[in-house]
């Protein structure tokens, strides 16, 4: 994006002028936009650096200096360290987070692949199958997972958060939307000339090409994953200490209804979003970079 | 923070007890192993309910010499809670390493599903709480609550304590099965500060002249308002007063009982709300408003039980707080509060022990509910330990007496000598029912809406009210 | 010159890498989530209450036919009080879900497209865009049950949430304003966090299509001297349009099914009635009274949801699809002239 290129009339004071007024513009609404986002998460970040009291007294925009106070009550307090353990609870989010958000990418990725390139006589069936279950509402189904875990005596593992990642509609549905406007199947029948089989073909040539979109998916398939509260209280029944993931972790933190300290509350919630926030921006280099698609630069 | 919890801890957990009961649904056309496995624990809830009971029933008397039916074959006593603030306190109190505790963590309201996905994933439990808004569901069910008999108890080992806690705890088939270890009286908790400019009320007495009676109340009330002073903390407080007395079941005979108490209330509140008799605040908002009028001295007082007087309670956060060295953080409000018995007396909440069928630690089971629900000398030890009000009025009489209990969130007084009164009125007989914590969400839904405007008047907001229940609860009649 | 049979064996042999290729999907989904599914579409068929007959007139174990669904839908013509309130549940629930639904959905596609195309743009060079492009997706990351919980004290019902404070110190109010209990503010309100949360999500869903358009197309236009609108409307937008389809499906379909805020943002320990969406619908009766549950009227509504969904999915796609389809063919035909190219330069090599 770097390239630089000559564009006819950029010479000429208007259309510079045009241009300074429209990136003026672009700025002030980019900059309020920026302040929506962040003021709600800055007042929650500080929040959890201001003791109780100084919470229940009124909001404010100024951090205080309790943060580690805060964090000493969830380390100390008997209320807190029965199920706050964030060391613990990031580690089995993680397990659980990276692995169905690799299998999620990469097997929408290779579904994708197969429907897009291939035709085949059930693809048309497939395909409407696959819009048709998207509009399956979630709440309801439930009922028959949980009785199938019970059943297969899945309760309590992981196995039944993780391998399901595998089939995901909707992403399936992303990825060859991208295909079909980015993906140059020319690049594939050269390929196959080259000797290359198909599903070497789809590691080493169409992944790579596909990096915005397997970039896009893997960051909301983990942020969904890592935030997935409802599935992951759904089948870690007994809620055990040490598979306890972060979100359950939280929510029950913030169940304490007795006495609870709004600050170490506060701080539960900080500590739970650094690890979503740093892997984010790790991954989100894919998107800022603005990696080029479409692969074949002819 | 409440809603918080409220939020995604209900999206969950539920699902697990439901499969039980869909397992048995479709036994006919689910084939073979999926439903074996968990069609089993529900066939057990439902069928054979009747027999256990009546079997039950007759065991006090076989057992002379009461006996544990339990073995001892786990050294730890597993108690299953949703708080930990209370379990904290107990087994600090009882001495003994081998008592853990399991949290489900979530808010009272939620943690009577939680239990059953608990139960239902056959984790180790051996006693657990129950809260007043839920236990008939437990106490109902031989699957998940096993008779005191069974750990050893008779029912005249429970003469000491609150009728009416042992009525609660006793089963549809009258079957004992669980014990409180706590009375749970309210009163009226106010400024001392504020009803002696505003009202000129100096003591405590005083103070309960001007409150005596509803009528009397609300005249106060007038007095305040012109100060710009609510009397009532929030209108959920006043609703906790106001149901105690209401002298029918929600539900009799299957039947949604509305009676003119109801219309009665929802006037009163409206009325009020209008004349700024009480705040506009929520019980429990997130934002802590319901601890700041308290603070602000935007209300007289606050309608508050035994549990909201300790250290670190709702009466602590509107007095607000301590810092880490223990000094007040608000020396203008903290400790300017008495106690009164307010309008009428009245009891919010409650919570009990049971003892699960699965209980594989019998002995120290036996003498855990014993400490805190029978043995007299252990409860009042408890009772000044906790600040507790324990769940014998032979033990509290003798404290109240004894004048050894100072609560410096109210400046020094005792709160049980007001709260020790209240609880010998508490008679909740016959009140409560397995509906209730459904039917009350949908009352105070409809009140508020009439209170907001959006209802016209108090005809349309029943009928809304019944239209919710009528939607809400299968298997009642709402005409 | 024997191209046409080489042809035809050629896509006989590589039919089955779709198979092998799609294979995994459909057996996860067969296992963890089409049985489940099954499951909900009988139930809708049975009574509800208690899985005895103890206390409840009918059992989840009675077959009621259509009797659910002819509640849910019809039941303001029958003369029975409960079939009238559940009726008029669902017909609330689904007018709060449509209003929510439009009402979050067009300025969040708007403000996406908008963002995405500036962030494109090669004209427009801003320091920092990638600072913003990172901050617009943020409010995604936190889970929804603290959005609810922060949003409640920003615009609690109270004069103490930030919101009533800052209206009251300024004059605007003169008494609290109770966001959360009023009908429009409270809509409003969760059309705004639905927005807030989303909208960076779209936008990075668009701008992963724009970045697929190929580079050089921009650049043409550019050098052809298109203005930035031109670009849009004649390059950006038709290419763009198949990822505009999955916005516009997975986007219905998502608020559609809306139901972490609505559920949680409330006061008090009931739910708030002016956006109760079908979903929360679903789920109450599912959850509400756990001892005697409702799974039919629970059930049928998600099979209500299903098809109208289904429906408007099916509206949706139809409209893109023949355009798909034609490219597709568009790409085919390329792809063979290119392979014949190659195959004809490439001669006995190939073989």
């Amino acid at each position: 994006m770097s390239k630089k290129v000559t564009y006819a009339g950029e010479n000429s004071t208007s259309f510079q002028t045009k241009v300074l007024v429209k990136s003026i513009f672009i700025y002030i609404a980019l900059i309020l936009l920026t302040l929506v986002c962040l003021l709600p998460i800055w007042i929650l970040v500080v929040n959890a650096t201001r003791t109780h009291a100084q919470i229940i007294d009124g909001v404010s925009l100024i951090p205080s200096a309790n943060f580690f106070k805060n964090l000493n009550t969830l380390k100390t307090n008997d209320l807190y360290t029965q199920f706050f353990h964030p060391i613990r609870g990031m580690f089995n989010s993680l397990i659980i987070a990276g692995s169905c958000c690799a299998l999620t990418v990469f097997f929408s990725g290779l579904t994708a692949y197969g429907l897009v390139v291939y035709d085949f006589k059930a693809k048309g069936p497939m395909f409407s199958f696959i819009l048709a279950v998207m509009m399956v509402p979630s709440q309801v189904t439930a009922v028959g997972f949980m009785k199938m875990l019970v059943s297969l005596d899945l309760l309590d593992s992981y196995i039944p958060l993780i391998l399901p990642s595998i089939a995901a509609p909707a992403i399936v549905f992303f990825m060859r939307q991208y295909m079909l406007s980015s993906f140059p199947l020319d690049i594939i029948e050269a390929a196959r000339i080259d000797g290359s089989n198909e599903f070497r073909t789809f590691l080493t040539i169409s992944i790579p090409m596909m990096k915005p979109a397997f970039a896009v998916q893997a960051i909301f398939a983990f942020i969904q994953k890592w935030n997935d509260y409802y599935n992951q209280s759904l089948v870690l029944v007994s809620g055990k200490t040490n598979q306890l993931t972060v979100p359950m972790m939280v929510q029950k933190v913030l169940a304490i209804d007795r006495n609870p300290d709004f600050g170490a509350n506060y701080a539960a919630i900080t500590l739970s979003i650094i690890p979503v926030v740093i892997i984010y921006l790790i991954l989100s280099k894919f998107i800022i970079g603005g990696v080029a698609a479409g692969g074949v630069k002819e | 923070m409440n809603k918080l919890k409220k939020s995604l801890a209900l999206v969950a957990m539920l699902a697990i007890a439901s499969t039980a009961f869909v397992g048995c649904g479709d036994d006919t056309d689910a084939g073979n192993k999926p439903a074996e496995t968990t069609a089993a624990p529900a066939e057990t809830t439902a069928a054979p309910a009747d027999d256990d009971a009546d079997t039950e029933e007759t065991t006090p008397a076989e057992d002379a010499a009461p006996a544990i039916k339990f073995e001892d074959s786990d050294p730890t006593l597993t108690v299953l809670c949703w708080t930990g603030d209370d379990i904290n306190k107990m087994i600090e109190n009882f001495g003994d390493d081998n008592v853990k505790y399991v949290n489900v963590g979530s808010k009272g309201q939620e943690a009577r599903e939680q239990y059953s996905t608990y139960f239902a994933g056959g984790e180790d439990v051996d006693l657990f709480i129950l809260e007043a808004d839920w236990i008939l569901d437990y106490i109902n069910n031989d699957e998940y609550c096993a008779p005191l008999s069974d750990l050893g108890f008779t029912e005249a080992d429970f003469d000491g304590c609150y009728d009416y806690t042992v009525s609660i705890g006793t089963n549809e088939a009258g079957v004992l099965k669980a014990a409180s270890w706590q009375a749970t009286p309210g009163a009226y908790v106010y400024r001392t500060d504020l009803a002696e400019t505003i009202l000129g009320a100096k003591t405590r007495d005083e103070m309960q002249a001007l409150c005596k009676d509803w009528a009397t109340f609300e005249k106060t009330a007038e007095t305040a308002a012109a100060k710009g002073v609510a009397m009532a903390d929030t209108l959920g407080g006043m609703w906790q007063v106001y149901q105690y007395n209401k002298d029918n079941a929600w539900v009799v005979d299957n039947k949604l009982v509305v009676d003119d108490y109801c219309k009665d209330y929802a006037e009163l509140a409206k009325r009020w709300s209008d004349k700024g008799y009480v705040t506009n605040v929520a019980q429990w908002a997130e934002d802590g408003s319901w601890y700041q009028i308290g603070q602000d001295g935007k209300t007289m007082g606050y309608f508050f039980c035994t549990w909201c007087l300790g250290a670190g309670s709702m009466l602590s956060n509107a007095s607000g707080g301590v810092d880490e060295e223990g000094n007040p953080v608000n020396p203008d409000v903290y400790g300017k509060w008495n106690i009164c018995t307010g309008p009428s007396s009245y009891a919010w909440g409650g919570s009990w022990l049971a003892v699960s069928p699965k209980c594989n630690t019998g002995t120290l089971a036996h003498d855990f509910v014993e400490y805190f629900t029978v043995n007299e000398e252990s409860m009042e030890e408890y009772a000044l330990f906790k600040s507790e009000f324990v769940n014998n009025p032979t033990v509290m009489k003798k404290i109240v007496d004894d004048g050894k209990n100072k609560n410096p969130l109210l400046g020094g007084e005792d709160q049980f000598a007001v709260l020790y009164e209240a609880a010998g009125l508490i008679d909740m007989d016959g009140k409560i029912t397995k509906y209730d914590s459904v039917i009350k969400g949908d009352f105070n839904d409809a009140v508020n809406k009439y209170v907001n405007g959006d209802i016209a008047d108090v005809d349309s907001m029943i009928n809304e009210f019944k239209k919710s229940v009528a939607a809400d609860v299968e298997g009642i009649e709402v005409e | 010159m024997a191209t046409s049979a080489q042809k035809r064996i050629k896509s006989v042999s590589y039919a089955k890498y779709g198979y092998i290729f799609t294979a995994p999907f459909f057996i996860v989904y067969f296992i963890f989530m089409l049985w489940p599914l099954i499951q909900t579409f009988i139930l809708a068929f049975y009574g509800n209450g208690s899985p005895t007959k103890v206390s409840t007139p009918t059992t989840i174990d009675d077959f009621m036919g259509f009797a659910n669904f002819k509640t849910i839908l019809f039941g303001a013509r029958s003369t029975s009080f409960k079939e009238i309130a559940i009726n008029e549940e669902f017909v609330l629930c689904f007018k709060n879900t449509v209003l929510i639904w439009v009402g979050n959905f067009i300025p969040q596609i708007c403000l996406s497209l908008l963002l995405a195309v500036w962030f494109t743009d090669l004209r427009v060079k801003m320091p920092g865009k990638g600072f913003f492009k990172v901050v617009m997706y943020m409010p995604n990351i936190i889970t929804a049950a603290s959005v609810a919980g922060l949003f409640l004290s920003l615009f609690g019902d109270s004069e103490y949430s930030v919101a009533n404070m800052l209206l009251m110190e300024w004059g605007i109010l003169e008494e609290n304003f109770k966001f959360i209990s009023t009908d429009i503010s409270s809509r409003i309100l969760v059309m705004f966090i639905q927005v807030w949360m989303w909208f960076g999500n779209t936008m990075i869903m668009l701008m992963s299509g724009i970045q697929g358009i190929n580079e050089s197309l921009f650049e043409a236009a550019e050098i052809d001297g298109a203005n930035s609108r031109q670009t849009f409307w004649k390059v950006t937008f038709p290419l763009l349009k198949s990822i505009m389809v999955y916005t516009l499906l997975t986007s219905m379909i998502g608020g559609l099914q809306m139901f972490d805020i609505p559920y949680m943002l409330h006061t008090g320990f009931t739910l708030n009635d002016y956006i109760k969406t079908v979903a929360v619908f679903i789920y109450e009766k599912f959850h509400k009274d756990y001892m005697s549950p409702s799974y039919g009227y629970s059930a049928a509504a998600s099979v209500i949801l299903f098809v109208i969904t289904a429906i408007l999915g099916a509206l949706v796609f139809y409209v893109q699809r023949d355009k798909d389809a034609i490219e597709i063919q568009k790409k085919r035909k390329a792809a063979m002239k290119e392979y014949k190219r190659k195959m004809a330069r490439g001669g006995g090599l190939g073989l």
